[in-house]
């Protein structure tokens, strides 16, 4: 070992819920390290000034590490990869900040129905409520308040998005069919913040915002809690955390430029990998003591992963949308269809979200569906009819979780450090289907309603015609209220090792048929809340509690 | 001893000069490349907007391994444009046509990433977002680059009066209770 270092807690990643968590412990002057794999990003290494843009989407910008294979990602095998972002920052590099909380039914949902894998939260809308409005403040969102399909909620930062006329066209479809629908929230500035530009409207934000509008962890999180006294190590990938005499004691990490191996020894651990970083991390620290991977005594680790149900039904009408202008995140929602309803042959329900287009190529290489233009005669009447025509609605499904929806490690693939990849299996349950296939049918429904459709086009259920989008990676550690049915308690902390705690999308228990990061982000800050107030207490237990009360008042 | 630098080596944005078609090659390409997108209505014919020197830029000179989309090796593609040069390279446009047909039902991979590089880089040239903003209703706005100008300028604002009519209404967490016995939001008269 070339060089041990010493932190009252080690945060492993510094993505949406390592960047909320490291921030958060350090506000109360905890010495933390945090080790990250990936990089800083520069807004030069964005796209969004470069002619190429729309190319750069497949190459650096692609969202599958598979495709992109820098030396901070690892490989996965499987069907429906899951897509990701390895830097500091993590995936909200590469997302819309589309920023929707879960419902109160979202916590109960094993109560509702209890289907597959499905069980309550371990706590309640009400319990996460005040970190949702921590979380909100932190990073400055953009918001209409008043949705009463909703819990209400503090006004934003800003105002809600402008809806250009994609969105103007979509809510009065929803009108004339007495559904509901409300501006989305997003995780983005539309007036300025910390040196922060506010946004301009200008598209592509799944390649990341240069303009800094977009709440990512490294424009929010990072520089407070730099400020803070963190040392956050980039180019640092753990390779197993390290326990003994049943607590964790630190990690041991490569130093992607020398490839030497250095320790970080801890009094807390805090494993903010994602979905399926964090899972690949735990079964990568396999030891005598621990045969099956750590925190993995009752096997659930990998296990009931959720990507979200998706189907994309492309729509395009014979007046401008002009659906090149605004954020890539939905512009609006309708949760008509959110509530489980068994007369419609499924449980759970879906988010109806109206989306924008993209560029030109995007118009001619088909939009989401791959209705892509004719060559030869017949090009130039098609592209002129569908180019800025057009707008998106995809169906947002919440999918059960499957225990055989599962990450585990793959060592025929391994790393640029050697490290083993990942497999991860992921299908579409029975039930799921039924619901994309239901909310297809609204879909159509709503943009007919709309007038003067011309052409539709559809990705089918995904899973079925095209692989199922892993943006959303979910459940693969999750809290729950005993250590049968879950990997942490309602505060994070492992069944197995009291001081190891989890904190980011692994932890959900369910789905819900929303975008997860606000919510995941929720769940960070109160456990980081948690282990500020109760840091003393934590390191004394040898057994981790089933009951604990809320950190703050 | 430590083990040797691992550098995260990313796709080079706008792919690289490293790579040159011949003269031959290019008008061969063109031709490809105008049977695609024919010109017309206002807009140039892809050999005028410099297509085959944007592809270029995305082929993996010869030795090199092609990791990054498109996959483009420099032999791949000399190759495939020496097998249609013939046809395309006739000044009857009908067999360059007939050969571009054959091409996309053989192989239709192939063919697939071709049109895409032929796409991307034909609509991402200055003088075809010019021809959109002219031609098009709908693309008067369209830019060839989303920053720095982005399109917050004369975006739609909401409309008040129809957020006023909106209805809705969510179970509340003591509301939730087993399927069995939760009344659907239609029985309860919920429902919007
Ligand atoms: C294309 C796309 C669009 C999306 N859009 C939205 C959206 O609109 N709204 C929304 O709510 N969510 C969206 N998401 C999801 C969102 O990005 C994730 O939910 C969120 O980033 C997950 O947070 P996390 O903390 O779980 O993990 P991440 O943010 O992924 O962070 C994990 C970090 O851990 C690091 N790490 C992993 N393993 C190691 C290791 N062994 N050593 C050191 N470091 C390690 C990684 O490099 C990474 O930086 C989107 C995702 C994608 C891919």
């Amino acid at each position: 070992m070339n060089r041990i270092d010493e932190a009252d807690v080690l945060v492993i990643g510094a993505g949406a819920g390592g960047g909320a968590v490291a921030k958060r412990l350090s506000d109360d002057g905890i010495k933390v390290i945090c080790l990250e794999q990936g990089d800083w990003l520069h807004p030069m290494d964005r796209p969004h000034m470069s002619r190429e843009w729309e190319l750069e989407k497949r190459r650096a910008w692609s969202h599958d590490p598979n495709v992109r294979q820098g030396g901070e990602d690892y490989p996965s095998s499987g069907a429906n990869p899951p897509l990701m972002y390895n830097a500091v920052g993590g995936s909200a590099q590469i997302y819309a900040g589309a920023w929707p909380r879960f419902k109160p039914v979202d916590f109960r949902r094993g109560t509702e129905h209890g289907l597959e894998g499905t069980i309550d939260w371990p706590i309640s809308y009400e319990d996460l409520e005040p970190y949702y409005a921590i979380n909100d403040a932190e990073i400055g969102v953009a918001r209409q308040v008043g949705d009463p399909g909703n819990p209400l909620r503090a006004e934003g930062w800003g105002p809600a998005m402008a809806p250009g006329k994609v969105g103007l066209r979509m809510s009065k479809a929803f009108e004339k069919l007495g559904w509901h629908w409300w501006p989305a929230d997003h995780a983005l500035l539309t007036r300025p913040k910390d040196g922060r530009l506010a946004c301009n409207a200008c598209g592509p934000c799944l390649a990341g915002c240069p303009r800094h509008s977009i709440a990512t962890p490294d424009v929010t999180y990072w520089p407070k809690a730099l400020r803070n006294g963190v040392d956050l190590r980039t180019r640092a990938r753990v390779q197993e955390i390290t326990t003994a005499g049943g607590k964790a004691t630190g990690a041991i990490y490569i130093d992607r430029d020398t490839g030497a191996r250095h320790q970080v020894k801890a009094k807390i651990v805090v494993v903010c990998a994602n979905g399926v970083g964090t899972p690949r991390l735990l079964l990568m620290s396999a030891s005598a003591q621990h045969p099956d991977g750590l925190a993995n005594s009752n096997g659930l680790v990998g296990k009931h992963l959720m990507y979200h149900a998706w189907a994309f039904e492309d729509f395009w009408f014979d007046g401008p949308t002009e659906g090149f202008k605004g954020p890539e995140a939905a512009v609006l929602y309708s949760q008509e269809f959110y509530h489980s309803d068994p007369s419609r042959g499924f449980v759970n329900g879906f988010s109806i979200q109206v989306g924008r287009s993209s560029g030109a190529a995007h118009a001619a290489l088909g939009a989401n569906s791959g209705h892509t233009a004719p060559w030869g005669p017949r090009h130039r009447e098609f592209f002129n009819q569908h180019f800025g025509n057009h707008l998106l609605v995809y169906i947002q499904g919440e999918d059960l979780p499957v225990a055989t929806n599962r990450v585990t490690l793959d060592t025929s693939i391994t790393d640029s450090d050697g490290l083993p990849g990942v497999h991860v299996n992921y299908q579409l349950h029975e039930n799921d289907q039924r619901l994309l296939t239901f909310g297809r049918e609204r879909a159509r429904e709503a943009a007919a309603a709309s007038g003067g459709l011309i052409d539709a086009s559809s990705s089918g259920n995904g899973g079925v015609d095209f692989p199922q989008p892993g943006w959303h990676l979910m459940g693969t550690c999750r809290m729950g209220s005993t250590p049968e049915n879950s990997t942490t308690n309602k505060f994070n902390q492992t069944w197995d090792v009291p001081n190891l705690f989890i904190a980011d999308g692994s932890s959900l228990p369910t789905s819900a048929a929303v975008n997860p990061t606000s919510t995941l982000q929720a769940v960070a800050v109160r456990c980081a809340e948690y282990i500020k107030a109760n840091h003393a207490e934590i390191l004394s237990q040898h057994t981790t509690p089933v009951d604990q009360t809320e950190p703050v008042g | 001893m430590p083990t040797p630098v691992s550098i995260s080596l990313k796709p080079p944005m706008g792919g690289t000069p490293d790579y040159r078609f011949s003269e031959r090659h290019a008008r061969i390409l063109d031709a490809f490349a105008d049977t695609l997108i024919p010109a017309g209505e206002g807009f140039p014919a892809p050999s005028e907007v410099e297509i085959s020197g944007f592809i270029a830029r995305y082929v993996t000179p010869a030795g090199m391994e092609p990791k990054w989309y498109p996959r483009l090796a420099a032999e791949q593609i000399g190759a495939r444009l020496d097998s249609l040069a013939d046809a395309l390279l006739d000044p009857d446009p009908r067999r360059g046509y007939e050969a571009v047909r054959a091409f996309e039902s053989s192989e239709a991979d192939a063919f697939a990433v071709l049109r895409e590089l032929v796409y991307f880089g034909y609509y991402s040239h200055a003088a075809v977002v010019r021809a959109i903003n002219l031609q098009l209703a709908a693309g008067q706005d369209y830019r060839q680059t989303p920053q720095p100008a982005g399109y917050l300028e004369g975006l739609e604002a909401w409309d008040q009066e129809s957020l006023a009519k909106v209805r809705g209404t969510y179970l509340r967490t003591e509301e939730v209770v087993p399927l069995a016995f939760q009344p659907t939001f239609a029985q309860k008269g919920l429902s919007a």
